[in-house]
């Protein structure tokens, strides 16, 4: 099971990692972490000469973590108060560059942290923001220049270490350590470096959470609704605990703008809760802001897992909010794979509790996530039309479903492996994989990648499948079949397959093989095949006679795109 | 370094050297957690006054060594909002250390901040 591995990061600098190393293997949170320290005073020959014996245990991540100081000469006479050129300063950035994108073939994804200068040196004071002699305002350019350098490697990601010195505070250099261990930073900073870079490995796991859950009374607003009515709630106004519920609202509505889904769980009257969302003048959340409610008197754990089963995430990809700790520990005892953080008392510190929360990272943001509220506001009123169908088939023949099926090109590359990565329940094998690595994979003639696409009378679901088959003589053995929960079901599944059956036939196969890898989350997937109409081999190996056609679903409609 | 000499005075060395609150062993107790989080499980160091931290049967290396020392200085300027240097009596022999295990250490941290407060009680 991936998510139980041990992961390596090697970890270059020009300065002592040991302690990063420590915080990362002592650290309890997934994913689990092995700093490796590759060797000290060493910086250029590790990042030029892969044959070193650090590069051998083939790491799965890397870090490199430099002083500005160190890597520009411009930069170091600057510290030192001397006249330094922008432009040579910036040559010596884009040369450093060159190094650090070489190093993202040997690993998975190259962390970097951003260049920070102690706290306790002034610079030029009120000229250090001045262009062309700030010290400041030349690491800012110089950061920049990283940053864009960069922007274009898709394994590659900036960290920002100025945010972990604020958070250490006077705690964030010390000295002493420099002088006795040649330890850059105080150890709070390298605890929050190392808790910033596990959530970016939980990102690029798919291991990120997708939906909030919140409970309404004391938590969305102050006041318990259903004594005082809708109209007396805190919220808003010239108060500033009714400001601060607004600030959070705000903060959680901004969430939805980054692919998060936000759901109600509340023990209220659904009616009285709802009336509320809808005509208090100050709610800035409304009814089409949520993914779903269980609003209703039921134990929250058990709505919880309705809700996240009605919206196909598994619990894994929840958060939990509730301000009450009686909710909270009962909410953390029942489903530990839920995500319930300590909630402060007070309402005041709502929006910041939100804010700086470690479980919404990914490694990219696609159409998809910036849509996703809306496509589940779209799943609702598919279920809506269920409900008032008769039949299945009466009801897929109403969606009128059309799937686009298109190959990996650049335009759809970086969702292809969002969707690989992030995919647990319908994914035949769990492969996981950066961008190189995929496109790498489709270069071999004998393999193939299909997207698919799908859309219906309520809307664009977007990108929501990939296949991938490698042909081996006579058989074609699918690698990749992965759907979107939220398509899940809708005989987008059968199309995948109508698809590639159809493909086996046009080059002369005769077996299509499927290897189903078993992991806690991918049941969906076995479930499927077992329907499929392909031959069950044995428990997890399924195979179709290419011979024979595989019907195409009725009522979908399938467009071939390039 | 006579280690007995250091200890607030009536101290016999069997108990842990008390202040008013305990906040010193309070302080270096923290200070080894925080130490402990960046240690391998089978060099973390227990919570006892016995815990031998450096030499052939201690569990630090240099490195180890290196940030309790500054996690104690941060700890106890944290507890008494006054500094106190343990790092030039690191950098002297070993074998003439206050370092060698947690017992020592905290009497002479005692012995820092009596002398801080010039003998006050109140430390």
């Amino acid at each position: 099971m991936r998510d139980l591995q041990t992961y390596s990061c090697l970890l270059i600098s020009d300065f002592n990692l040991n302690n990063l190393a420590g915080y990362l293997d002592n650290d309890g949170d997934s994913p689990s972490v092995e700093g490796i320290v590759a060797p000290f005073g060493q910086l250029m020959p590790v990042l030029t000469q892969k044959n070193l014996e650090c590069w051998q245990s083939h790491p799965d991540f890397a870090l490199v973590w430099t002083q500005p100081d160190r890597i520009s000469e411009a930069f170091k006479d600057l510290l030192n108060y001397k006249p330094a050129s922008l432009e040579t300063a910036l040559e010596e950035v884009d040369a450093y560059s060159s190094l650090l994108l070489n190093v993202r073939d040997s690993v998975r994804a190259v962390f970097v942290p951003t260049w920070v200068f102690p706290s306790y040196h002034r610079g030029l004071g009120m000229l250090d923001l001045k262009t062309g002699i700030g010290i400041s305002n030349t690491l800012m350019r110089m950061n920049l220049r990283l940053s864009e350098n960069l922007g274009g490697a898709s394994n590659i990601y900036l960290l920002d270490a100025q945010r972990w010195v604020n958070l250490a505070g006077k705690n964030a250099f010390n000295p002493k350590l420099w002088y006795l261990g040649k330890i850059a930073f105080g150890n709070e900073v390298f605890r929050e470096a190392a808790k910033d870079l596990k959530s970016a490995l939980r990102g690029i796991m798919g291991q990120s959470k997708k939906l909030v859950i919140l409970d309404l009374d004391d938590t969305l607003w102050g006041g318990v609704v259903g004594e005082m009515g809708w109209e007396a709630i805190r919220l808003g106004g010239h108060d500033p605990i009714g400001e601060a519920y607004v600030d959070f609202q705000r903060a959680l509505k901004s969430l939805t703008h980054r692919g998060i889904l936000l759901g109600i769980v509340s023990k209220n009257e659904e009616a009285i809760g709802l009336e509320a969302i809808s005509k208090h003048p100050e709610m800035v959340l409304r009814l089409e802001d949520f993914a779903g409610w269980k609003i209703n008197w039921q134990d929250k754990a058990q709505n919880i897992v309705d809700l996240a089963s009605e919206l196909d995430l598994g619990l894994q990809s929840v958060v939990f909010i509730d301000d009450n700790p009686v909710e909270r520990a009962r909410v953390r005892e029942a489903l530990p794979e839920v995500l319930v953080p300590e909630w402060p008392e007070d309402k005041m510190l709502y929006k910041s509790a939100l804010l700086s929360l470690r479980c919404f990272d990914t490694p990219s943001v696609s159409k998809e996530d910036l849509e996703r509220t809306s496509m589940y506001v779209s799943q609702r009123q598919r279920q809506e039309l269920k409900r008032s169908v008769g039949s299945f088939d009466e009801w897929l023949k109403g969606l009128r479903t059309r799937v686009k099926v298109e190959g990996l090109n650049e335009m759809n590359l970086q969702r292809t492996v969002q969707l690989l990565n992030k995919t647990n329940q319908m994914n035949l094998t769990t492969r996981r994989v950066i961008e190189p690595e995929l496109v790498g994979w489709t270069m071999e003639r004998n393999r193939k990648l299909w997207t698919f696409r799908v859309s219906d009378r309520f809307g664009d679901s977007g990108l929501t499948g990939v296949v991938t088959l490698e042909v081996k003589d006579k058989t074609g053995i699918i690698m990749d079949f992965v759907l979107s929960c939220r398509v899940m079901g809708r005989k987008i599944e059968e199309t995948m397959l109508y698809t590639v059956i159809k493909y086996a036939q046009s080059i002369g196969l005769e077996e299509i093989q499927a290897k189903y890898i078993p992991t806690p989350k991918n049941a969906p997937c076995l479930k499927f095949f077992q329907r499929s109409g392909f031959a069950s081999r044995n428990e997890n190996m399924f195979t179709w006679d290419v011979r024979e056609d595989y019907k195409a679903p009725e009522y979908v409609v399938i467009e071939e795109g390039a | 370094m006579n280690v007995e000499a250091l200890y607030p005075s009536g101290y016999q060395g069997k108990q842990e050297p008390k202040t008013k609150d305990g906040r010193v062993s309070q302080a270096i107790f923290a200070a080894i957690e925080e130490v402990n989080r960046q240690l391998p499980k089978a060099q973390q160091l227990e919570r006892s006054l016995d815990t031998v931290l450096i030499g052939p049967s201690g569990k630090l290396d240099s490195l180890g060594l290196i940030n309790l020392i500054v996690a104690i200085e941060q700890k106890i300027e944290e507890a008494f909002e006054v500094s106190i240097t343990l790092t030039n009596e690191m950098m002297q022999s070993q074998d003439d250390s206050p370092f060698e295990s947690v017992r020592n250490l905290i009497g002479y941290v005692y012995l820092l901040l009596e002398r801080k407060y010039e003998g006050s009680a109140d430390v």
